[in-house]
Parts: structure tokens; C-alpha cells; sequence
């Protein structure tokens, strides 16, 4: 047990790990450019490295001495944890479906498949058909209205696929 | 069983990625227009390019017999736009604003998912012309006085203007190239942070298009212009060819459609575009607004980018782009 | 400078009362405002802050399109009519961007970030609805200024915009990312690093200055670099619908007593928060001048400030009332700022201004500093149907924002996900009519929730990415120039103004950590127990 706490912070130590990595991926891809063009990107990616480093060090370090993390969450801004992960993933998947599919089916059927999708996605109870068919009715006029305000009023030139 | 011939269909139709089929009716011009044409403006609303296609839309309207609307598509100094616009449909509904110096200048400088030749072009209509500008209360009165101060401190006069590997930027390198001198260049993100630095005197002089030292009125003083003749916005003003410096460029605007657009309904198109710019009322708009109206129809516009090209890939070599 | 000054401080002292002659300018002034108080201007600035704030509710939709897409219909009737239309829309769209911010934590547009801070908490709380009414009393109260400085100060504030230079620009954006220590309190390492990601994701794409292409990774979609309202939708809103779809909690609580607006106790609150208003209206007229700069600056700014200057700093962050009064007065003050170097220059303060100044110029009006002379009439009934566009907005509002909060919370969360996910989409998608945007927005949200879950909050990475552009543009420029002119250091900490506000960001800076070290003092013996406590579970 005392082994597994060993770092403080275990998540936040990974990623601060990986935001190092990153910064000295950056630093060799800034080499190739022009020098006004690379002066930025070099500071920021080496003062990103460097702060993810002590990160990772002042975390060992907390960690040795045995410090556990302090709830999260300190800002306001923390997410909610616990909850369906399955749900998560299939959301996700879902809006990437959803923009690939945009230009291969049109804008309005991509919707209509992937708001309906989303919506079975984020719904935990059981449905009346009442409340399925109220629920298919809002879901039809939000999309129509949208597309047609987005097409015919904002002139907003829409991806067209096989439908519209 | 519905459900496998849709996702073939819909793989297919990602395959040929989406023009080629949409192509139809390349028999002729037939009845078109007969329904309204989108007009896409690479650019955000409110620019030159903007502007100019607002005084055409009426007049086109007018010739076409239909509406036309205007839309935006900008990003990335247009590339945004013009790497899309062969997936678009190729059926002269859907029309693209196409700049120069940026169509030849960017796949030449980088990636940026187009090529020059991707560009169909169908009329270029207008340019606004390369203006050299000071502060009003700059100590240069001429051209002459400007490239003096420039001789005596190499490198110390500053030049804004907007973006790197842009007309601005061509302008400037164009210029040093012929006055001999060595000024620095310092890109803006567009032209009203370029102009608001020339108020402010941060820099001491800005290269900008005739369109933009209008707006400025009393505030600035346009040393020369890189036009043919006197703009008529501007009939005090000397032209760079008057005082001796062959440069004649600036941003030129022109019309495109995806390439597969029947050679027919592109006639049509260059021919309605040639019959606005020769309307008289178009054309004073135009030129109260300093746009500089020029008519290369589709005939003439592969004399025209052949031209153009040659001009840019000297200078290019100049701003140190490295040609692929 | 001197000749420059002549042409534009002409109409300032032209609005000193004349007092033999009877057509004095005020006396003018006011006849254009019964121009402006026509039916039909009155019925046409109704619709567009009707109009204005829907769309600006919608993240994506922003105040730039409503206007461009008007911009033909104002040709048909007369230029002032025209642009009270325009000038309600874009008022209300800047205000309509705080309901998203407050209800879903999507900024609306860029200008409500800083709303998000602590609209959304007080929302899940159960505040909203007094939150929609700080923001709108804030709103008006910011529009009002900002207008009002438009009417009567317009030259001489027009020569601020052109007193920053890029040494100035730079030391703003510094200025607006030492908000980072306070709005990562606890664990400012993580909030730098946060805003260091942010900063390299503002650089991706071809660069301004030197025109390289830079990070990325060889892929078509982000040579146009990441936009900024598609990085605000990721990372606000899809974290939120990530979490949202995974337990059955409803979004936001419900008040016991949802049925007001809470409007006295807005009006308390706005009372005690007046100076906070004030000045985080002025901030937003002064930066809403700066071109380049805009809504998102200006309400980052003042937010700071307010958070700096507060008693209670701590709170911020967290549903402080004070953080949304000053970044809705703040932001809705550069609509009013952002029209001074419009029309006093030709320079068009925010990406609406361009759109209204190609309009006019299209309508064939000459902008420029013999507008306020030679059009004076239209440039007077406009401003004064912003004023009443502005004042407007307090009822519709009200209204509309009461039945945003009731439907927000009434819609079950089955219909409430998909809408806001299509939202995301149509509103990423809308920036440029480009999907780039819209798998940029999905990338952007799911490394968001990811980051979050690690402890590192989007906040600060949307600091970065709104400032990183303005930082470096400023920086580099102003070092060529210095470097022109052989004074580099010079550019940098010569000027007056750049100077002030270094001052500025770095007493911002430190200001949270002194505060801190006080508080760390009286606590430390407490806390020196517990790390003994700990060594010893160790040991």
C-alpha cells in the first residue's frame, strides 16, 4: 500500500511526464524554423518541459515523505468523477462518428442519426412512449430549425453528402 | 442489405472525394444561371475582397437574373477556402473569390493543400494597387526624401504591412530591390493593426493598398502608388513608374469555379463578369472606393497568371522562399 | 504628432456648447435622438438586440456573422436606420454570449470567457438566474459607458489605439495571463503548464510573422492553426457533456424558488459592486479601442482586476458575484470602444467593426476623421440607438434569459446532451464553414477532459491560446522594430504606457502570492503538525 502511494499525485505526475515529452518534441521540430519564427515556440516549449519536470520532481519528492493529494477540484472547475465510463467513451465515439460522417451524409441525416444516437447514449431511465415520442418531436424541430436557420438565414453554405 | 449498399455508396463517394460525381451537365451552358449563385469570399466580411464583391453583387444580380449570395469561408489567408474549393460542385452555382499575389505565393512558400493550377480562374476583375504610406506628420514629403533616409541608415526604416510572403510583403521586397535600399519589414496580422501602427508612428512607413490609405483620409500621406497610370482616388499622388521605379502590383482579385465546371457555363460566367465591370456606375464605385478596375476575361487569363507567376517567382527568390 | 492632433480633436471642441448660436452641437445631438427615437428605429433596434442575443447565445454564432449576414437587408433602408439595426445586433450578441457561459459553461463567444469563471458555478449551485441578471444589469451598465464614451470622448480616446504599439500589446497580453496564478490557486505549477500548452497551440498554423508553418505535424487541417472559439467550445463545453451523459444527475440544481428574477437582490449586489462596474466598464471601452485586442482581452483584463482589488479574492472563481459584473461590463463596453477608432480612424476596432465599416463604405460614407463633421447626423443617430439598443437589452434581457435558465433546466437530460452537442458542432463548424474547426473542437475537448481529470483545469489553457498570438505578434514585432532602431531594451521598457502596465501585471502577479504568504503564515503551525504526523506514518 505504502508502495503504491510512493508518488503523489500519480495521474497528474504521468501526464506532467507527458507535457515534458512534448516540450522537447517541440523544441527539436522549432529548430527548422526561421529564427523570428522559432523564438516563441522554443521559450514556451522549454519553460513547458522545465515546469512539467519540477512537477514531476516536487511529486516524487511529496510522495517519499508520504504526502497524500488533497482532494481535487480546488478551482471550481474539477470534473465529476464516478459515473458510467462505457456511457463516456460511446459519447465521444458518437461526436467523431458524427463529424466524420457530416460530409458523406449531408449535414441534416448525419445529425439526425448521431443526435438520436447521443440521445439514447444520455438517457438512464425508462421511457414512456409518451415521453419517447415527445422526445423524438423536440429532437426533429431543435434539428430542423437549427438547419434551417444555419442554411437559409445565416447563409451559411452546409456540407452536402449523398442526402442534405 | 440497404445498409451495406449505403455504406458502399457512402465509401465510394468519400473515394472520389465528392466533385467528380457531382459534375453534371457538361454538355453546355444550356439555361444557367437559372437558380441563385453562391459566392464565396475566401476572406473575413469587411475586406477588400469583401467590399468588392458587395459592389459587385448587385450588378451581377442584375445580369445573371438571380441572386447572388455571398458567404464566407476564411482561414489560414484564404488557403482555407481554395484547398476546398475542387470537392465543391462544379456547376457554376458555386463561385470563389481568387487573390494574387496568395494563389501563386503560398503552395509556392509551403504546403498549404493547394496548387496554383488547382485554381480554376475565370476573370480577374479589379487590383488595388501597392501604395507607399507615411504619417501625415512624417518627415518625408516625397518618395525621393524616403529613399534618401533609407540610404544614409540601412536597415533602420521600418515598414509595416500585413502578413509575411504577402502582396505587402512582395510590395516591400520589390521595392527595396528597386530603390536599392535595405529597409526592415515588420508583419501585422492584417491591415487595420498595419494601419494603426502607421498612425501611432510605430513604424515610418506602411505598404498598403490604395483602398486602405482612403479610408485613412487626412492621416496619411501616400508617398507613391504601384499603378499603371494616376488612380483617380488619388490624382495628386505619383505613380512608382513616374519617379522612375518600374513597379507596377498589388492584390489582384479575381473570380474562380471548381475545375470541372463545364467550359460553357465558365464562358458564361466570365462573359456576365465582363458585362459588370463594363457597367460605367460599377466602375465609378469602384474607383471612388480606389479599387483599380481591369478586365482579363477567360480567354486572356492564362497569359495573364503566366505573367503574374514570372513577376512573383523573381521576387520570391528575393523574400527567400525556397521554390519546391 | 502635432498635425495628426489638429485634424482629430476638431469635433471635441466643436461640442463645446456654442451658446450664441442655436444650432450648438448638443442641441443637434439631441435632434438626433428623436431620429433615432422614430417606431421604426425603435422597432428595428428591438429586433436586432432580440436577434443579437440569440445568436451570441449560440456558441459558434457570433456577433460577426449576425452582422455580415444583416449587412444587405440594411442596404435597402436609410444608412442610420441600417446601422441601428447593426449596432443593436452586435450589442446583444456580445451580451447573448454570457447565457451559454452561465448555463453551460460554453463561453458564447469569445468575450464571455471570463464569465464562465464563475457564472457556471453559481449556476450549479443554483443561482443561475440571479446570474443572468448580474450579467444583464452588468451588460447594460457596460453598454451605457461604453457608449457614452463613444459619444463624447470618441477623438481623444481615438489616439490611445494608436499610442500602443506592439511593446504595448505584448505587456497587455502578459498582463491578461497573470490571471493564470489566480485562477489556479492551489496548484500554480499545473496552471503554468496549462498555459504554456495553451500558448503552443495559439502558435500552430502559418505564423504572422516569418510565415512558417509551425506544429503541424504535417496535417492539412491545422495549417489554418487552432481557432480560438473552436478551442473555447472544446474545452468549456465538451468536458461538461463528457460528464453530463455519464451519471444521471441533473446539469444544474434547481432553485427552490426559480420563479424570479432575484432582480432586488441584483440590484444589492450591483450596488455594492458599483466601482467594480465602473471600472471594469472603462477598461472595457479602453482595451475595446485597441484593435486586435477585443471583447475576450477586455473582459480578461478587468476580471484580473476586479479579482486583485476585491476583498474577497479567494471566492473568485468559485460563483463570485463580482467576477461576471466585471466581465459583462467590461465586454459589452468594447462594443461602444471598439466603434472610436472605427469611425474616428477607419480602423476597425473589433472583427464587426470591419464588417460595419465595409457596409458603409459600400453605401458610399466616407469614414474617417471628418465623419463626425460631415455625417454627423448619421454618427449621432447611430450612437444613440445603440444607447437605446443597450437599454433594451435590460427587458428582453430579462425576459429571454429567464426562459433560457427555466428551459435549460426543465429539458431532461436525454433531449439537454444531443442539443448541446449539436451546438458544438454547428457552432464549431459555422466559425469558417469548415469542419476542420469541428474535429479540431472534439480533439481539443476530449485532451480537455482528459487534462482536467489529471488536475490540470482548461481555464488556463484558454488563456494561452486566446493571448499567445497577441503575446508574440507584439513581442516580435517590437523586437525587429527595436532592433531597427538599435534600442531593443528600449521597445520594451522605454515607453510609458508598456511600462505601466508591466508594472500592472506584475503586482497582478505577485499580488495572489503575497496574500497567500500572509494567510500560509497564520496557518502554518497547523499545517507543520500534520507534515510531522505524516513523516512519522512513514517512517
Amino acid at each position: 500500500m505504502q508502495m503504491l502511494r510512493s508518488v503523489h499525485d500519480p495521474v497528474g505526475t504521468a501526464t506532467a511526464v507527458g507535457f515534458a515529452v512534448l516540450g522537447v518534441l517541440l523544441i527539436f521540430q522549432s529548430q527548422r524554423m526561421s529564427a523570428m519564427g522559432s523564438v516563441f515556440p522554443i521559450t514556451i516549449s522549454a519553460a513547458m518541459t522545465l515546469l512539467a519536470l519540477v512537477l514531476v520532481i516536487r511529486n516524487v519528492v511529496l510522495g517519499l515523505r508520504g504526502i497524500t493529494p488533497k482532494p481535487a477540484s480546488g478551482g471550481g472547475e474539477g470534473g465529476v468523477s464516478g459515473g458510467s465510463n462505457l456511457r463516456r467513451a460511446l459519447f465521444v465515439a458518437l461526436m467523431a462518428a458524427w463529424i466524420a460522417l457530416l460530409p458523406i451524409l449531408g449535414f441534416y441525416v448525419a445529425s439526425v442519426i448521431a443526435f438520436f444516437a447521443i440521445m439514447i447514449v444520455a438517457t438512464h431511465e425508462r421511457l414512456s412512449p409518451m415521453q419517447i415520442a415527445i422526445l423524438i418531436a423536440l429532437g426533429f424541430a431543435i434539428l430542423t430549425g437549427f438547419y434551417l436557420l444555419m442554411a437559409n438565414v445565416l447563409l451559411i453554405p452546409m456540407p452536402r453528402g449523398l442526402f442534405f | 442489405m440497404k445498409l451495406t449498399t449505403l455504406l458502399s455508396t457512402a465509401a465510394l463517394t468519400l473515394a472520389l472525394s465528392a466533385g467528380a460525381v457531382h459534375a453534371q451537365d457538361s454538355s453546355g451552358a444550356g439555361d444557367y444561371p437559372s437558380k441563385p449563385i453562391n459566392y464565396i469570399i475566401p476572406f473575413n466580411a469587411g475586406g477588400e475582397s469583401d467590399v468588392a464583391a458587395r459592389f459587385q453583387q448587385p450588378y451581377l444580380e442584375e445580369v445573371a437574373g438571380q441572386n447572388v449570395v455571398i458567404q464566407y469561408i476564411a482561414g489560414a489567408g484564404g488557403a482555407q477556402a481554395w484547398s476546398q474549393l475542387n470537392g465543391m460542385e462544379a456547376d457554376g452555382y458555386t463561385i470563389m473569390g481568387s487573390n494574387l499575389p496568395h494563389i501563386i505565393l503560398q503552395p509556392m512558400a509551403q504546403d498549404v493543400g493547394y496548387q496554383t493550377d488547382d485554381i480554376k480562374n475565370v476573370y480577374f476583375f479589379q487590383y488595388t494597387p501597392d501604395a507607399l504610406l507615411v504619417p501625415a506628420d512624417s518627415q518625408f514629403e516625397t518618395l525621393e526624401d524616403f529613399v534618401n533616409h533609407a540610404k544614409e541608415n540601412p536597415g533602420a526604416v521600418t515598414i509595416a504591412g500585413s502578413a509575411t510572403n504577402s502582396a505587402n510583403h512582395v510590395a516591400q521586397t520589390r521595392f527595396n530591390d528597386l530603390a536599392e535600399v535595405n529597409t526592415t519589414y515588420i508583419p501585422f496580422s492584417g491591415t487595420s493593426p498595419t494601419m494603426t501602427a502607421l498612425l501611432g508612428s510605430q513604424v515610418m512607413g506602411a505598404f498598403s493598398y490604395t483602398t486602405a490609405a482612403l479610408n485613412q483620409g487626412d492621416a496619411v500621406r501616400v508617398l507613391a502608388i504601384a499603378a499603371e497610370e494616376r488612380v483617380p482616388a488619388f490624382p495628386d499622388v505619383p505613380t512608382f513608374k513616374e519617379l522612375g521605379y518600374d513597379m507596377v502590383g498589388g492584390a489582384y482579385r479575381g473570380v474562380a469555379v471548381p475545375t470541372d465546371t463545364p467550359e460553357a457555363v465558365q464562358q458564361k460566367l466570365s462573359d456576365m463578369l465582363g458585362e459588370v465591370n463594363a457597367n460605367e456606375e460599377f466602375q465609378k464605385k469602384m474607383e471612388d472606393a480606389g479599387f483599380v478596375v481591369i478586365s482579363v476575361p477567360l480567354s486572356e487569363v492564362p497569359d495573364f497568371m503566366a505573367e503574374r507567376r514570372q513577376a512573383y517567382e523573381d521576387v520570391a527568390g528575393l523574400m527567400g522562399i525556397e521554390m519546391k | 504628432m502635432s498635425g495628426k492632433r489638429d485634424v482629430r480633436e476638431e469635433p471635441a471642441t466643436e461640442s463645446f456648447p456654442l451658446p450664441t448660436h442655436c444650432s450648438g452641437l448638443p442641441m443637434e445631438k439631441l435632434v438626433y435622438l428623436f431620429d433615432a427615437l422614430s417606431v421604426m428605429n425603435l422597432v428595428l433596434a428591438l429586433g436586432g438586440v432580440v436577434a443579437g442575443i440569440l445568436i451570441g447565445a449560440l456558441p459558434g454564432l457570433s456577433a460577426t456573422m449576425a452582422v455580415a449576414v444583416l449587412v444587405p437587408f440594411t442596404f435597402t433602408m436609410d444608412p442610420a436606420s441600417g446601422l441601428i439595426v447593426l449596432g443593436a445586433i452586435y450589442t446583444g450578441a456580445i451580451y447573448g454570449g454570457s447565457y451559454s457561459a452561465i448555463l453551460v459553461n460554453a463561453p458564447g463567444t469569445p468575450s464571455a470567457i471570463a464569465t464562465t469563471f464563475d457564472g457556471f458555478p453559481m449556476a450549479k449551485r443554483g443561482d443561475g438566474a440571479l446570474a443572468v441578471s448580474l450579467a444583464t444589469l452588468a451588460s447594460v451598465v457596460g453598454g451605457l459607458v461604453g457608449a457614452l464614451m463613444l459619444m463624447f470622448l470618441a477623438p481623444p480616446l481615438a489616439q490611445v489605439a494608436l499610442a500602443f504599439g506592439p511593446p504595448e500589446y505584448f505587456w497587455l497580453a502578459v498582463f491578461g495571463l497573470t490571471l493564470i496564478s489566480a485562477l489556479s490557486v492551489g496548484n500554480l505549477l499545473k496552471g503554468l503548464i496549462g498555459a504554456c500548452f495553451g500558448l503552443l497551440l495559439s502558435m500552430i498554423g502559418i505564423a504572422v510573422v516569418g510565415a512558417d508553418v509551425r506544429f503541424t505535424f504535417g496535417s492539412q487541417m491545422l495549417v489554418g492553426g487552432i481557432d480560438i472559439v473552436a478551442g473555447l467550445i472544446g474545452l468549456y463545453c465538451i468536458p461538461v457533456l463528457i460528464d453530463l451523459v455519464a451519471t444521471r444527475d441533473p446539469h444544474l440544481k434547481v432553485e427552490s424558488d426559480s420563479s424570479g428574477f432575484r432582480l432586488g437582490e441584483s440590484f444589492a449586489i450591483v450596488m455594492r459592486q458599483k466601482v467594480n462596474m465602473i471600472r471594469s466598464a472603462v477598461i472595457g471601452t479602453v482595451v475595446g479601442i485597441l484593435p486586435g485586442a477585443g471583447g475576450s482581452v477586455a473582459s480578461l483584463v478587468s476580471y484580473s482586476e476586479a479579482r486583485r482589488s476585491s476583498k474577497t479574492p479567494e471566492n473568485f472563481g468559485k460563483g463570485e458575484p463580482g467576477g461576471i459584473i466585471a466581465t459583462e461590463a467590461a465586454n459589452n463596453a468594447t462594443v461602444g470602444g471598439g466603434f472610436i477608432p472605427t469611425l474616428v480612424l477607419g480602423i476597425p476596432g473589433t472583427p464587426p467593426d470591419a464588417v460595419i465599416l465595409g457596409a458603409l463604405l459600400v453605401q458610399g460614407i466616407k469614414i474617417g476623421p471628418q465623419l463626425f463633421q460631415s455625417q454627423g447626423s448619421i454618427v449621432y443617430t447611430f450612437i444613440f440607438g445603440l444607447l437605446i439598443g443597450t437599454l433594451l437589452m435590460l427587458p428582453v434581457g430579462l425576459v429571454v434569459g429567464r426562459y433560457a435558465y427555466k428551459s435549460i433546466v426543465a429539458i431532461p437530460k436525454s433531449a439537454l446532451v444531443p442539443t448541446i452537442a449539436f451546438l458544438t458542432v454547428i457552432g464549431s463548424f459555422a466559425i469558417h464553414n469548415n469542419l476542420h474547426d469541428t474535429a479540431v473542437m472534439l480533439t481539443l475537448g476530449v485532451i480537455g477532459w482528459v487534462l482536467n481529470r489529471a488536475g490540470f483545469t482548461p481555464s488556463p489553457i484558454v488563456l494561452g491560446l486566446v493571448l499567445g498570438q497577441i503575446a508574440e505578434q507584439g513581442f516580435v514585432q517590437a523586437y525587429l522594430i527595436g532592433n531597427a532602431q538599435g534600442n531593443v531594451l528600449g521597445q520594451f521598457f522605454g515607453r510609458p504606457i508598456s511600462l505601466a502596465i508591466a508594472v500592472f501585471a506584475i503586482l497582478t502577479l505577485f499580488y495572489p502570492l503575497i496574500a497567500k504568504a500572509i494567510g500560509a503564515a497564520r496557518a502554518r503551525k497547523s499545517e507543520t503538525d500534520t507534515t510531522v504526523e505524516s513523516r512519522d506514518a512513514d517512517a
